[in-house]
């Protein structure tokens, strides 16, 4: 049974939603402190986030759900087709072989019925697919349709296919198919532990057709990459789609020739594009759509509680999470001593009471790597360095003064007599939470007698490229794909926009990314946490919320912020059977 | 008249090609939409990828370059060029949402200006009266009133209207979102009944605004033209108020609305961009918008050029109705 999140395009469109999602989290932090963040609907979902708001289903009925964007290109593995929305509605017809729970746990689906390492070096894994498994129009899933999505992403069969990514796929160095093809062997260069996450497929037949009959060459091949673009006829899993109202909304039926063991019973899912976030809760009251999830503001918290209980809501950690940054390229920032008293100064608590209030889940991060309630999370700042984050300004004080500085709380000079320069705190332009944040730094370090100037930026990629910040404040998406990690973090790595570096930090880094055990993995990247950590480069704050507002006829949905969404089970969507 | 008509739409081109010119400039400007669109990727985007992006729109080509490729192939080729969204054609979804667009923005114009003209001349014949000190407060009120919170007060009105109505109809009439419902009504009337109501609420919101200004218009225009010698004259010569009113005074005083309202349709337009965010419309304000959030420079040029466009003919058609109202007037 398929009850979890999905593949890795949706991860990377999970990141890259980081930057809308933050567009769209640039409000007020407002106060509705102490108001629970689950409904009645969905009060078992903090304990049991992959089974609450489930039930039994009554056959047939229409549920609409609002999506954020239109769908323009319909290839979400392209490059700008890669969009969050898009994969949320492809994940009612792309078959693939794992999905991630809203737990963060991965699970088998039934496109396949066993997956398996046959051997470490090189790695190598055996995929048998489900006998039963086939497109809507009768061709069965085979190795063809894992080849074909392999040729496409891995940087080298179709150099003009422009993907959205390559990773994992750059690794693997042949694809055999046996058993007519329900035998799928993969075997990778070198070891990639994600590989559970990778696969998601398309079908090779209908590429095939668009291609003029060949997959081997690059034309042929960008050909039928290029023909994904259009809206999809052809189906792999339990819904198909039946009618597209550009940029109005997309309607799915199911599928006939769904496989699976767990049948829908609505009749039809139309995903409604409300791309204004603040037009959701009054559709939802109006009761032109059932469903949504957003980013919430203290305002959208509060109207979609007033819609209760009629409306069931939960509010849950997203995978996206904000930290302030230092860039130790700065000659005095470059001093840990100085980092640490800037860490230790700033109260994470006051940030996260000014400017999420409406949510009481919020909590301090205490990870670079892993969040809260996935596998392996631990809190590794208060492990290893408990008053980074505290507010606790004598103690910051003190770590100035023993480490030499002088006029500490007035004018800091360095321990030579330097006067410290005022630093510049960067946040992205309009965003009304991270200019909060700013003065909430801005005054705690002041009573270090440290000067700071908040400045917005309107381009934060140059910003972090360029190094042009002392102190910056962003939000990285959470990817259950851990070796990715390792991009984020190694020394002169292409997303590790710190200038930090460390070597034991990279050789665990090296070691994580070739692991290929989950929980060793998880280790791994503890033990690099507390390295980083204790070099007090990046003071992790919380992860964002996430909200899903659904009424209250509606059973088996539930939020999933690990990159599948909330259509991550789409099968088991329903209305509730009366009792 | 023709001659007049010719002569004033070639003139119209160069106003357009420099007009894009600066356009293009200010959004060659901005951020860079790949680097936004990719910005916070983990793994990042391949480089090849990020290659691939930048040479089909063109973006390594000199800004010269880039805006001479832009005019030539819309010149020539009628083609406005590529979105961010590689399966986007911009001309087709122009064509798309202006008919969209435009169905409300008519529809609001017509009504905003029979609203305007039947409340600015009650006001002007019944000067100082309650009537027109009403019809006063409420146009300086719709004036004063920011579109977006007007349009959000109407939904919530019309929310509040379903709540107290769905008992007894086991419905609710009034829908707030996009130009037509989830589930589109198979028979002709009740799929017309659905056009319509779904038009309501933009309709009134965006005419509400645009009335405020032209009743004020009318009602002064009105005025001078009641206080003027050839309607004294008119009534001396014992013409009924009716025809003194409707044939002599009222088409005098239209002459002055026809041009803002011809004007005013750039005003509608960029009111069209608030309404259709609030309503929900995939028109041409909901596109100006979706393209700037996302740096797309093309669609933005080819939203303002369409709009430019719009402006120019509405103009020449003010200038052209002047002739159709004032036989005096003669364009050579």
């Amino acid at each position: 049974m398929r009850t979890g999140t999905r593949r890795l395009s949706g991860l990377i469109a999970l990141a890259a939603a980081t930057t809308l999602a933050v567009g769209a989290c640039g409000t007020d932090g407002g106060s509705d402190a102490g108001k629970p963040s689950f409904s009645e609907g969905f009060a078992e979902c903090e304990a049991k986030p992959n089974e609450c708001n489930s039930g039994e289903r009554k056959q047939g009925g229409t549920i609409v759900f609002a999506v954020n964007r239109g769908v323009q290109n319909w290839n979400q593995f392209s490059g700008d087709g890669n969009l969050v929305e898009t994969v949320l509605i492809l994940n009612t017809v792309i078959p693939s072989p794992f999905i991630f729970l809203p737990d963060g746990k991965i699970q088998q689906t039934e496109l396949i019925t066993e997956a398996k390492i046959t051997s470490e070096s090189p790695q190598t894994i055996v995929y048998k697919i489900n006998p039963n498994a086939k497109w809507d129009d009768g061709t069965p899933i085979t190795a063809d349709d894992f080849t074909m999505m392999w040729k496409f992403q891995n940087g080298k069969d179709c150099p003009k296919c422009n993907v959205a990514g390559t990773t994992g796929f750059e690794l693997i160095s042949s694809i055999t198919g046996a058993d007519s093809g329900k035998t799928v062997t993969v075997t990778y260069s070198s070891p990639y532990p994600d590989w559970q996450g990778l696969f998601a497929l398309m079908p090779a037949h209908v590429g095939k057709k668009a291609a003029g009959g060949d997959l081997n060459t690059p034309a042929a091949l960008e050909k039928a990459f290029n023909s994904f673009t259009a809206q999809p006829t052809w189906s792999g899993w339990a819904y198909k789609i039946d009618k597209v109202v550009k940029d109005v909304q997309v309607e799915v039926v199911p599928n006939p020739q769904w496989y699976g063991s767990t049948k829908p019973t609505l009749d039809r899912i139309i995903f409604k594009m409300i791309t204004d976030q603040k037009q959701n809760v009054p559709a939802l009251q109006n009761k032109e759509i059932n469903g949504f999830t957003a980013q919430p503001s203290s305002d959208m918290v509060t109207q979609v509680k007033n819609l209760a209980p009629g409306v069931n809501y939960e509010m849950t950690g997203g995978a996206v999470w904000e930290h302030i940054d230092v860039n130790v390229k700065n000659k005095y920032l470059a001093d840990q001593k100085l980092r640490e008293a800037i860490f230790t100064a700033i109260s994470v608590q006051d940030i996260i009471q000014k400017t999420m209030s409406f949510w009481p889940g919020a909590k301090m991060l205490g990870s670079h790597n892993l969040l809260p309630g996935t596998p392996g999370y631990e809190d590794i700042v208060k492990k290893v360095a408990p008053d980074q984050g505290s507010g606790n300004i004598e103690k910051a004080k003190q770590i100035l003064t023993e480490a030499g500085y002088k006029d500490v709380g007035t004018a800091l000079k360095t321990p030579s007599g330097e006067a410290v320069p005022e630093l510049r705190f960067l946040y992205r332009e309009g965003i009304q939470t991270r200019l909060q944040t700013g003065e909430l730094v801005q005054a705690a370090l002041a009573k270090l007698g440290l000067k700071i100037k908040i400045e917005a930026t309107a381009n934060l990629s140059d910003t972090l490229d360029t190094y042009n910040y002392d102190l910056i404040i962003f939000a990285w998406s959470g990817n259950p794909l851990l070796s990715s990690n390792k991009d984020l973090w190694t020394t002169g790595a292409g997303n590790n926009k710190l200038g930090w570096g460390d070597p034991e930090s990279d050789r665990i880094l090296a070691e994580m990314a070739k692991t290929l055990d989950s929980a060793k993995q998880r280790q791994l990247l503890n033990q690099q946490d507390e390295i980083m950590t204790k070099a007090a480069v990046v003071l992790p704050l919380f992860a964002k919320p996430n909200l899903l507002a659904l009424s209250s006829d509606y059973i088996n949905i539930r939020d999933n912020n690990q990159g599948s969404y909330v259509t991550y089970n789409v099968e088991n969507w329903g209305q509730k059977k009366a009792q | 008249m023709i001659a007049y008509t010719i002569r004033r739409l070639l003139a119209a081109v160069p106003i357009l090609i420099v007009s894009s010119f600066i356009i293009f400039w200010v959004a060659s400007l901005s951020a860079d939409p790949i680097r936004q669109r990719f910005e916070g990727r983990n793994p990042p985007p391949p480089a090849a990828t990020i290659q691939l992006e930048r040479e089909r729109l063109n973006f390594d080509a000199g800004f010269f370059r880039q805006y001479w490729d832009w005019l030539w192939n819309l010149v020539v080729h009628q083609d406005f060029g590529p979105s961010i969204n590689s399966a986007m054609n911009i001309g087709s979804e122009l064509g798309r949402r202006t008919v969209i667009t435009f169905r409300l923005v008519i529809l609001a114009m017509v009504l905003a200006v029979i609203l305007a003209v039947v409340t600015g001349v009650l006001s002007a014949v019944r000067q100082y009266s309650r009537l027109d000190y009403t019809f006063t407060f409420l146009g300086f009120l719709f004036l004063a009133m920011p579109s977006f919170w007007l349009a959000v007060v109407l939904k919530q009105g019309a929310i509040a209207f379903n709540d107290s109505v769905e008992g007894n109809l086991n419905r609710r009439p009034i829908p707030t979102i996009n130009h037509q419902a989830s589930v589109v009504p198979e028979e002709f009337w009740p799929r017309m009944m659905d056009i319509a109501l779904h038009m309501v609420l933009p309709t009134i919101s965006l005419a509400l605004i645009t009335y405020a200004a032209l009743s004020r218009f009318q009602r002064s225009s009105m005025l001078e033209v009641l206080n003027s010698d050839y309607i004294r004259l008119a009534r001396a010569k014992g013409l009924s108020a009716r025809r003194v009113m409707v044939r002599h005074a009222l088409r005098t005083a239209l002459i002055p609305l026809t041009t803002v309202t011809a004007l005013g349709i750039a005003a509608i337009l960029g009111g069209a961009v608030v309404t259709e965010t609030v309503y929900q419309w995939r028109g041409m304000g909901d596109l100006l918008v979706t393209a700037v959030v996302a740096q797309d420079r093309y669609v933005t040029m080819g939203w303002l050029l369409v709009a430019g466009l719009f402006v120019i003919l509405g103009n020449l058609a003010a200038d052209l109705l002047y002739a159709v109202l004032d036989p005096r007037i003669r364009y050579e």
